[in-house]
């Protein structure tokens, strides 16, 4: 797995909310969920959506049997995290882990069953392994199979030294309870278990006038004391012959830790192995349940193009139903290696441009797609260029943050290695079916040049556009880069190899009728949430093939449906028919 | 009151108090001997022992100057690093996650009567997670944390835990100890903001404004004039004196998110009578929440 992050391209495309909703287990599926995986290794790909597609099976086997579900979960969250490395001397915390370990691995395999398990590579402890001798050795310490205890039975010389505490035990017990009832007795002082008391100064000075030897006292303040009862002579000996097995009892301990310590490094690589096993097992059950909460689906790594149908841009779905407006999936398909798209405020194009990276990004962390259908190839990179929410980048105007991620897109920053790879797009597009040249990125531009003048901005998107054509005059063809540009720059460059597309826009029949049935004044509904309400109503979130003969955006109709001063809406598109444009 | 088995068997008790060496350990050494007293009566599972980060006793016990601190007794649960939990000879049922200073840390099951250091998770979520751990497991229903009172937040999340205050009174130190103990009723008392109030950080309507973080005579100043009731998230963020506080509610009603439940203040008066301390409370509702110190007899005060 490369180690390559698309952190923007993560960020633009709000993956980190539906992450959220990816859940392994143990600590090692959580670890991989975690880092956010970006696999450029198509092979590497496929067998992780073989791995859902199994978990996926035995998911709907057991639809019927919760119980056998709760337990496949119920396994795998106990997994404790463990010490995988051949140490000389483990710590009992970490034989207690192993023990745990081995138990839920034991139990976890059982639920799946063999075919299901050796599918994932949970081997079984083989007879005669040192793992299974591992196990059988710590099967013998703890009153449960999850427990640890370094059992009398691990040493004879355990056991005696212990039976020598319990005695001494007993003798300081016995010891106490005399010199208690002998206070309660003789002064009416009840101990009661206490360490110490707080007694007036008269008691305490009757105590000791009379037994000096049995209590110590020490002033409390000018009116009381702290008593303590001494230990008596009997006492004392059994404190001391308690010490003297304690220490007995510490070396018969190193004895067994280090005997299961032994056992415990040989049985390191296949526990290395069931750990590694049991984390793929983890992560593939949690892309299974993902995949049936969402309804997705296995993405194809094998198109030329990229198409979505019915693509669910999850993220804006939750949105959009949190401000209770509807929500069109996404259907397209994008051949070229550069495509424009070009659309209104509100149009969406800036939503299809998370959409598609959202679900390559998926693709590539080894998971299926909320779609119907989603086919792609393998990208070494995906970028994104454009603003993030709430950015700050420190002595670099608007327009250098644009040009620096530009760069870093390209490969043309020093943090970012050039681009690998010599196929053509052209060739590329040609062997579908073949894994993306090494360093091909997927590259989505948000209104590139948005921080610049228009005009000096369309000549500089349309070179930008130009350099991905994959034509003779691209600077970067030849290294399969796909890039996509929302914009709504009109006068971008037409040139061969790129497709042009716009968002479909407002439904403007439908939008007209609302504003003359609310006498002109804009969409009704009562405030800014009511009238975008409106607007996505009347708003065709759809893909469709831009010719070059429209003109007029919808951003007049949008802000008359938001509600400006219709006397400014008519100026404007005064000057817009006056101008030209 | 907090000086029987019924106080703290089946419940979660975080023992607080403003400072150490204010009797925190001492007070949940006795209340541990009393829970384990009245779980081993009524058939129940002995109690857990945990605390909070590692204080005072468990670096000496380190440097050899002072002797572990808290005796266990066979069945009582422990949360501490497996080393110092050794001398009871611990059955190890869960490992915590992450580790501490001194090691990482484990649930374990004393085998045998000993003394040992209990070294706690400093984290909050850790305390809550080891809590959780303990009573979802089914391990032990009493608990008992020895904790400092910004802890407390966690035992809001727990369903029936509840907090103690412990406090060692001087003559000296009269006239603060009962502020504190004033102070500490009045945010134990403070009203549950109703379900509809602003959340953290917000304003809502009727002069209602929620405040996001702590609760200190700077925020309060910067409060509107119009917020006629502020909610805090509970009374731990809290950050205003005594008298400030009482100043503040005279303006305006406190109100707390979360409520954690109050099992009452534990006063060890050293150089002045338990009599002089409630005196000078001079709150009798108060002073029905006072319990006295557990390791003093008194006449007329069975221990």
């Amino acid at each position: 797995m490369d180690t390559y992050r698309p952190e923007e391209a993560w960020a633009f495309a709000q993956l980190d909310e539906f992450w959220e909703r990816y859940r392994p287990l143990t600590p090692w599926g959580k670890d991989a969920a975690e880092a956010r995986p970006f696999i450029a290794d198509r092979a590497e790909l496929e067998r992780r959506y073989d791995d859902v597609e199994a978990a996926l099976g035995f998911l709907a086997d057991r639809a019927g049997d919760p119980s056998s579900l709760d337990r496949a979960s119920y396994h795998l969250r106990r997994m404790p995290r463990l010490a995988l490395e051949a140490k000389d001397s483990y710590e009992l915390i970490e034989l207690f882990q192993i023990k745990k370990f081995i138990a839920n691995y034991r139990g976890a395999r059982s639920v799946l069953g063999e075919p299901l398990a050796l599918r994932f590579g949970m081997e079984g402890l083989a007879d005669g392994s040192a793992a299974k001798a591992l196990a059988a050795e710590l099967d013998r310490g703890g009153s449960d199979p999850e427990t640890f205890y370094l059992a009398d039975c691990y040493d004879g010389g355990l056991a005696e030294a212990r039976a020598r505490v319990a005695a001494a035990d007993a003798a300081i017990r016995s010891e106490r309870v005399r010199a208690e009832a002998g206070a309660r007795l003789d002064f009416g002082v009840g101990f009661d278990g206490r360490e110490f008391l707080v007694l007036p100064k008269e008691t305490t000075r009757a105590m000791m006038a009379a037994a000096g030897s049995r209590f110590s006292a020490e002033p409390f303040d000018d009116a009381r004391y702290v008593v303590r009862v001494m230990p008596s002579d009997a006492a004392l000996e059994a404190m001391s012959d308690r010490e003297r097995a304690l220490a007995d009892e510490r070396l018969a301990e190193e004895r067994v830790i280090a005997r299961i310590s032994a056992l415990a490094a040989a049985a390191m690589p296949e526990l290395s192995a069931a750990v590694a096993a049991t984390a793929r097992w983890d992560l593939a059950r949690a892309g299974a349940a993902l995949a049936r909460e969402f309804g997705m689906t296995r993405p194809r790594l094998d198109s030329g193009s990229l198409a979505l149908e019915r693509a669910r841009f999850e993220p804006c779905a939750w949105e959009c139903g949190r401000l209770g407006l509807g929500y069109t999936p996404l259907t397209a398909e994008f051949r070229s290696c550069a495509t424009v798209l070009f659309g209104s405020n509100m149009g969406g194009k800036t939503v299809v441009l998370k959409t598609l990276l959202f679900f390559q990004l998926l693709a590539q962390a080894g998971l299926f797609v909320p779609a119907d259908r989603f086919e792609t190839r393998v990208y070494a990179r995906v970028a994104y260029v454009g603003e993030l929410t709430g950015e700050r980048l420190a002595g670099l105007s608007g327009f250098g943050l644009e040009l620096w991620r530009l760069m870093r897109a390209r490969g043309e920053d020093d943090d970012m290695p050039a681009a690998e790879g010599a196929d053509a797009c052209g060739a590329a597009l040609a062997q579908a079916g073949e894994p993306a040249p090494s360093g091909a990125a997927l590259i989505a531009f948000d209104e590139l040049a948005r921080t610049t003048g228009s005009h000096e901005a369309e000549a500089l998107l349309s070179a930008v556009v130009e350099s991905y054509s994959g034509g003779p005059g691209s600077a970067s063809s030849g290294n399969g880069d796909r890039a996509f540009f929302a914009t709504h720059f009109r006068g971008v460059a037409r040139l061969p190899g790129v497709e042009y597309r716009r968002m479909r826009g407002l439904d403007r029949e439908a939008a007209a009728a609302a504003i003359s049935s609310a006498g002109g004044a804009g969409i009704p509904g009562g405030g800014l949430e009511g009238r975008l309400a409106g607007i996505n109503k009347h708003m065709r979130y759809e893909v469709v093939d831009d010719d070059g003969s429209g003109s007029e955006s919808d951003a007049l109709a949008i802000a008359s449906l938001l509600g400006l001063d219709g006397r400014i809406v008519e100026r404007a598109r005064y000057y817009l028919t006056k101008d030209g444009l | 009151m907090l000086d029987r088995p019924e106080d703290f068997v089946g419940r979660v008790t975080f023992v607080t108090g403003p400072e150490k060496h204010c009797g925190k350990t001492t007070f949940m050494n006795r209340a541990a001997a009393l829970a384990r007293r009245g779980a081993r009566e009524s058939g129940r599972a002995a109690p857990a022992l945990l605390t909070v980060g590692y204080d005072g006793e468990a670096r000496d016990f380190l440097s050899g100057a002072r002797k572990p601190a808290v005796p266990v007794e066979p069945g009582d649960l422990v949360v501490t690093t497996e080393r110092f939990a050794r001398p009871c000879s611990p059955e190890i049922l869960d490992a915590l996650p992450g580790s501490t200073a001194l090691g990482r840390l484990c649930v374990a099951r004393a085998g045998r009567p000993a003394t040992v250091a209990l070294v706690g998770p400093e984290g909050n979520s850790l305390v809550a997670w080891a809590v959780r751990r303990i009573l979802d497991d089914g391990l032990a229903d009493t608990v008992l944390v020895d904790g400092a009172i910004n802890r407390v937040t966690q035992a809001a999340s727990i369903d029936g835990a509840r907090f103690v205050y412990a406090v060692r009174v001087d003559a000296a130190g009269l006239d603060r100890s009962v502020s504190r103990v004033r102070r500490m009723a009045a945010l134990a008392g403070l009203p549950l903001a109703s379900a509809d109030a602003p959340a953290g950080g917000g304003e809502g309507a009727c002069g209602s404004v929620a405040v996001s973080g702590a609760l200190t005579a700077e925020t309060a100043a910067r409060l509107p004039p119009s917020a006629e009731e502020v909610v805090v998230d509970d009374f731990t963020k809290v950050f205003l004196s005594d008298a400030e506080l009482a100043a503040f509610t005279r303006g305006r009603r406190l109100l707390v998110a979360r409520r954690v439940e109050f099992g009452g203040f534990v006063v060890a008066c050293r150089g002045l009578s338990d009599d002089a301390f409630l005196e000078r409370l001079a709150d009798d509702s108060i002073a029905a929440a006072v319990a006295f110190n557990p390791y003093e007899e008194r006449p007329g005060r069975a221990a």
